[in-house]
């Protein structure tokens, strides 16, 4: 565990890498995603905390389908391990009939409705090592211990100075348990296909994120598109 | 839009899988393989060199599925704009779906691994031929053989020591036109399962022309290969 002035300036170091990596995406003309992680705590909007750091963790189910739809749609294998393109649901059921975020991305994708735990950002205290074959959150904080409000798309836009697409997706979630919450890891579920919810982004915190009785924590994730020039 | 040399290219792409890795993000590019086979099967040339060209057809194919953005501005295709440009040059603002698949049947020269005889320089922002060499023997055409079924090698393949899926994909042409025909432009376009989605991913202009004699064949290979998986 890190504190808040070493995550920033991690946050810096990582910048320069991930600019680097988008530069040289321009000029070989290979597509990459990347995402950031806000976080804020606080209450009726006055926050006493804001974090800001790279998620750098797409699991196994965004690189399946990332290869599997750049390579043409050819599924391979029967389990969610390595040599394999399947993908596996937050059921745990693995599912091998191809990802489709094209019809309404908007509505659905990263979206998530009130006390939906299995939709768009969840959260959770669990500190198990970040690995490629996550397919759920350690210990997801469900509903009902805190109330998740509605996960949406937030904004989205061109950069033309940095030259990329963005758009980010924030959810609000309260602590109205009684009691003090500490969140260690962030994940990001893919609802495109409405009951065969993907998890496709799982990040451990560098420090714990105490949310006091009566808060909410704001989570936002900002994914970034560089394009060619 | 300026080709990389294959050294600088391939030193940079080096740079950028390690990039890949260490942040954990993945990504695709591709290889371009021609052979040309006499008619007694003799290759008599043969090119090996970068694909350097996704379209925006295809960054706009993953800001949609992956940023989850609606495909939604009218127009032009051009920077800033989330559509897709078909390739007769129209404007169509239907999503590709989701999976590409790249694979097409005999004498279909609309869809799959396609061939072109211009020159137009590569543009990113330009996924259309210059000028398409049609299927058929008249003078200038050249016969597209089936991807998938007689001339392709449809499965992914894993590599478990480097960590890597890669997909061949393959596409012969036969020249039966009576004369030479010239080959500059190479073009994938994705089967999208939308009528008019004929939108290319990539295209490629040759260094130098390709000549095909009559009675032989070209074999064109396009390989796919993922960055690192990380361990």
């Amino acid at each position: 565990m890190i504190g808040l002035e070493k995550e920033r300036r991690q946050f810096i170091k990582d910048e320069s890498k991930y600019e680097r990596m988008s530069e040289l995406s321009r000029l070989l003309h290979i597509p990459v995603i990347y995402s950031i992680w806000r976080l804020k705590v606080g209450k009726d909007g006055i926050y006493h905390t804001e974090r800001e750091f790279y998620a750098n963790s797409w699991v196994r189910n965004a690189y399946n389908v990332h290869a599997d739809q750049s390579m043409g749609g050819k599924i391979l294998g029967d389990d969610y391990e390595d040599g394999s393109l399947v993908l596996k649901q937050l059921s745990g059921i693995n599912y091998s009939l191809g990802y489709s975020n094209n019809a309404a991305a908007e509505l659905f994708g990263y979206a998530g409705s009130v006390g939906d735990d299995e939709a768009g950002i969840v959260i959770g205290t669990g500190t198990v090592a970040e690995t490629l074959t996550t397919f759920e959150l350690d210990a997801l904080v469900a509903e009902g211990t805190m109330d998740y409000q509605v996960c949406a798309l937030d904004s989205k836009g061109w950069n033309a100075g940095g030259l990329f697409h963005w758009s980010i997706w924030t959810r609000d979630i309260d602590n109205n348990s009684g009691d003090t919450i500490t969140i260690t890891e962030l994940g990001m579920i893919s609802n495109a296909m409405a009951s065969r919810t993907l998890l496709f982004i799982r990040d451990l915190l560098a420090s714990s994120q105490a949310v006091p009785d009566n808060d909410t924590l704001t989570v936002e994730l900002e994914l970034r598109q560089p394009f060619p020039s | 839009m300026q080709r990389l040399p294959e050294n600088e290219y391939n030193e940079l792409l080096s740079e950028f899988r390690q990039l890949c890795l260490e942040t954990k993000t993945p990504a695709c590019f591709g290889r371009w393989d021609l052979s040309i086979k006499d008619q007694f099967g003799k290759i008599v040339e043969h090119r090996d060199f970068s694909s350097q060209s996704w379209t925006r057809n295809y960054y706009n194919q993953r800001t949609v599925e992956f940023l989850s953005i609606d495909a939604d501005d009218a127009g032009p295709f051009g920077t800033g704009a989330i559509n897709y440009e078909r390739l007769n040059g129209d404007l169509r603002l239907v999503t590709i779906s989701g999976v590409l698949t790249l694979t097409e049947g005999a004498t279909i020269d609309g869809f799959g691994i396609l061939v072109g005889s211009g020159s137009k320089a590569e543009d990113f922002d330009d996924p259309t031929f210059d000028t398409q060499i049609s299927h058929g023997d008249a003078g200038g055409e050249l016969y597209y053989y089936g991807m998938g079924v007689d001339s392709s090698l449809i499965d992914a393949s894993w590599d478990s020591a480097n960590r890597i899926f890669t997909r061949d994909l393959s596409r012969a042409f036969l020249n039966k036109s009576g004369g030479n025909v010239t080959v500059r432009e190479l073009g994938i376009v994705p089967v999208t399962g939308f009528a008019n989605g004929d939108f290319m991913t990539a295209r490629d202009v040759l260094g130098s022309d390709l000549v095909i004699p009559n009675l032989n064949i070209l074999i064109a290979l396009f390989t796919m290969e993922s960055v690192v998986f990380p361990a």
